[in-house]
């Protein structure tokens, strides 16, 4: 189920909302937001739920495990365990068939006959439940957290609607608390909070991101058509798609989070204003990159010693972290290429630093949006191609639609590099700027009710 | 804060935007821009397609399926029509008197057995009836709710006598659907009932399909690119004008369906057909198998080339395959195909069409033609004491 859509806005919203204030026991609260995640994401695919559930009973059993069994060689037989059986299902779904495409590749040469491909299909949002139960196990492992005995608890936080399928990747550390006063949060407190993060997001997708992808989605499927204008004109329009795409849904979910009385954690920090490389992964996909650094940086070795080995850890984090958003080799030379960006800047950043400030934002951007070739484009040729043509000056044709894409970039960059973030507002609005943002509600209603619901492009993820 | 935060005005607008959308549901909503068998399917009984007793009127020229689908300008518009349904809620054959016992009984086709963009009086039973002077009754059902062994034995069950003959409609595209044929239980029909009101209900929405008519307003290929087009293959005929196809009507002979459709597959598609013939013999009812092309898989050797050429070449010689296979199985099986494609290179050389160019379905030119072929080949099947002609009453007071 998509946030925009009539079928959340105006049936599971209404009735998920009403319902959970209407109970008032913790355990109920827990067990109707279960039961509402479920139904949100079996909406999708029913048989998937099981997939949900099976993950979510091997994580709580970890959990209990750890407050039982005390010795470090049974922690980490407890550790290990789950979070094995917790890759390899996301290895089985997300990567089969691109480790079975990669083999055909490479044993093409020795005219070995491919494999068949299985064909598997992608269950919306398993990176980002995998990784809500593994960094729960790993916490309790760490003992950062105390494990819950409350079955309907932890299924609640997998399960919670607002951050099931496209994240924030929030951890249970983070919820915990709101989790624990479920039955004492105040309905009216984060009201209008919430809604005011809520309809921020909606229209940052809709009407922002939606309407750029409605330019440029065509213009990417004859890429070799385009001029280097266009090329650029359809970069720069992915780049805002993008993250007025992934942001409108974060701020959406934060904002059903204020509805129900939790606080899930910012994602985004005005990206797009980042100084330099480093500082650009401290304020995109901030849940993911703490994920990243916090899981596999650090333990990797982070920056202890210096050197060569701080660099391989880099490198290793971003190509992991590259192939976490899709099994296709063009993610993981994304990764690669952020990586490479992040040890530059690391071995030459203080040179970098005495730019002027406004060519370090400018310069960062560029770099960003050169890499994001690589994740736009569907295969290694396309981003080649991509790059080439906005890197050479070919003639062909602008995007149909430019008039309506250079108005948007306008509108778009302006809020993405002059303008406060969602977090930096004060959400008290004066009466006139709250019709203002109803209006552009009822016109997200529009769109919604006359285009596709398009669905979020960290979905695939 | 402001008393009226965004707390309760945004709640308010949600509830007024949903307010509007159920009020306009409660006008004739098929003079609001739904179409009038979207329109009457709302209500529809528990076996049957469409609201009984509806009379709906479409005085509007409207354009072909394809050429909305494409938000592409229509070249060619539809003339006014009617739509009826008896107080069985199936289309009414206007041509047989109320109340008179149906001789044949027309069933599956989907939209081209009910009619779909054609007046009560063109549908193809109407037509049948009009040619071979049998009163034949129309049982067609949309494709989001075929008819299940259940439907058909409330429908027998409820017709004023029990027909002899079945006229079984299978269109190209569609693959065998032998769950159609099983008992389910209570539970599952319940849900199935409701699952199909509630959406029959939701689909007809005058609200969004005015702000659909909006938005691809601005997909112009100026403002915005118009992205529908994608859903439609385009092609020009010898006069200049264009004809548009969708994908259910490629479908058949695209490179990955065309090679699975094995002669396994043709083989399930005949035993489906077969136990239909079955369980309507066991009903007392003999059944002709009526095998209806795609236009694309008619017209396709006039306007494919090369591979194309040769994928919709085999996916007519599959057809032609399955009705040997009903045949030697004892089923008489008019093949469309053969009907129309004897005519396709004269009609698309003159532009005159037994279908429209920018919708699916056939005109009502097409729809005679395939009823002087099925009244010539139910002629020496059905007794002749018992046509049309000699019924008492007026047929013409039904209309």
């Amino acid at each position: 189920m998509l946030f925009n859509s009539a079928v959340f806005l105006f049936l599971f919203l209404p009735i998920t909302y009403g319902v959970f204030w209407a109970l008032s026991t913790k355990n109920a609260r827990y067990i109707w937001l279960t039961v509402t995640g479920y139904v949100f994401y079996g909406y999708w695919n029913p048989y998937f739920c099981l997939l949900m559930l099976f993950s979510t009973l091997v994580s709580y059993t970890a959990g209990l495990a750890f407050l039982r069994w005390k010795t470090p060689r049974q922690r980490r037989l407890i550790l290990t365990l789950p979070v094995v059986v917790d890759l390899t299902l996301l290895g089985w779904f997300k990567y089969a068939d691109f480790a079975i495409g990669s083999w055909n590749w490479v044993t093409a040469w020795g005219g070995r006959p491919p494999l068949a491909p299985l064909d598997i299909l992608l269950p919306v949002g398993i990176s980002f439940y995998t990784f809500h139960t593994i960094t729960y196990i790993v916490d309790a492992y760490r003992g950062h957290i105390t494990p819950t005995r409350n079955f309907w608890e932890f299924s609640c936080y997998v399960s919670l609607f607002s951050q099931l399928v496209a994240g924030p990747i929030v951890r249970f550390r983070e919820l915990q608390a709101d989790l624990e006063g479920i039955d004492h949060a105040n309905r009216r407190q984060f009201l209008d909070l919430g809604w005011s993060f809520f309809i921020i997001g909606m229209v940052q997708k809709v009407l922002v991101a939606d309407t750029i992808a409605s330019v440029i989605d065509p213009a990417f499927e004859n890429v070799s058509a385009l001029s280097t204008a266009g090329a650029w004109l359809s970069m720069l329009g992915y780049s805002y798609q993008l993250y007025f795409d992934f942001a409108g849904y974060s701020n959406m979910a934060v904002g059903l989070g204020f509805l129900f009385g939790m606080h899930i954690p910012k994602n985004f920090d005005s990206p797009y204003k980042a100084l330099n490389p480093s500082d650009f992964w401290r304020r995109w996909h901030i849940s993911l990159s703490r994920v990243l650094r916090d899981y596999l940086y650090i333990p990797l070795g982070g920056s202890r010693g210096g050197g060569s080995a701080v660099y391989l850890n880099l490198m290793i984090t971003m190509l992991l972290g590259g192939l976490w958003h899709g099994a296709s080799w063009t993610f993981v030379v994304w990764g690669g290429y952020h990586g490479l960006l992040l040890c530059i800047y690391r071995r030459f950043g203080s040179h970098w630093d005495r730019l002027p400030e406004w060519l370090q934002r400018a310069g960062t951007f560029l770099l960003v949006v050169v890499g994001w070739t690589f994740f736009r484009a569907v295969t290694w040729t396309e981003a080649t191609e991509l790059l080439g043509t906005m890197f050479a000056p070919v003639a062909g044709v602008l995007p149909i639609g430019t008039a309506v894409l250079c108005a948007m970039l306008l509108l778009a960059g302006g809020i993405a590099h002059l303008a406060p973030n969602s977090f930096q507002l004060s959400h008290r609005w004066s009466p006139a700027a709250a019709v203002g943002l109803v209006g552009l509600l009822v016109l997200a209603l529009v769109r919604i009710y006359g285009a596709d619901s398009s669905p979020f492009l960290y979905f695939q993820f | 804060m402001w008393a009226w935060g965004l707390g309760r005005l945004a709640p308010l607008v949600l509830a007024g935007w949903l307010g509007l959308d159920l009020g306009l549901r409660m006008l004739p909503v098929e003079q609001l821009g739904v179409s009038p068998f979207t329109a009457s399917q709302r209500y529809a009984g528990r076996y049957a397609p469409f609201r009984a007793n509806a009379r709906l009127q479409v005085s509007e020229q409207s354009a072909g399926q394809n050429a909305l689908t494409g938000n592409l300008t229509p070249t060619e518009l539809r003339p006014p029509l009617r739509f009826s349904t008896d107080e069985l809620g199936y289309r009414r054959n206007p041509e047989i008197p109320r109340g008179a016992a149906p001789q044949v009984l027309m069933l599956g086709g989907d939209s081209f057995i009910y009619g779909a963009n054609l007046s009560d009086s063109e549908t193809l039973p109407a037509a049948l009836t009009r040619a071979s002077g049998l009163a034949v009754y129309n049982g067609g059902r949309s494709h989001t709710q075929r008819m299940t062994l259940k439907d058909l034995d409330w429908l027998l069950d409820q017709l004023p006598g029990r027909p002899t003959t079945a006229v079984m409609v299978h269109l190209e595209q569609h693959n065998p659907t032998p769950e159609d044929l099983s008992r389910s239980s209570p539970i599952t029909e319940n849900l199935s009932y409701v699952h199909s009101l509630v959406t029959n209900w939701w689909l007809a929405s005058p609200l969004s399909n005015a702000t659909r008519r909006l938005f691809r307003e601005f997909a112009d290929d100026r403002i915005l690119p118009n992205t529908y087009r994608d859903a439609i293959a385009e092609y020009t005929l010898p006069d200049g004008r264009p004809m548009l196809f969708r994908g259910s009507e490629t479908m058949p002979s695209a490179p990955g369906v065309l090679s699975r459709r094995t002669p396994k597959k043709l083989r399930d598609t005949a035993e489906y057909l077969l136990a239909w013939r079955d369980k309507l013999a066991a009903r007392g009812l003999t059944t002709y198998v009526l095998l209806m092309p795609t236009r694309h898989t008619l017209y396709g050797p006039w306007l494919e080339e090369g591979e194309s050429r040769s994928r919709v070449l085999q996916a007519g010689e599959n057809l032609s395959l399955l009705a040997e296979e009903l045949r030697a199985n004892g089923v008489p099986t008019i093949d469309g195909l053969t009907v129309f494609r004897e005519t396709a290179e004269q009609d698309l050389r003159t532009g005159d069409l037994p279908f429209y160019r920018e919708d699916n379905h056939w005109t009502a030119e097409g729809v005679e033609r395939m009823a002087a072929v099925l009244a010539d080949t139910l002629a020496s099947a059905v007794p002749a004491a018992t046509t049309i002609s000699r019924l008492a009453g007026d047929s013409s007071s039904a209309r």
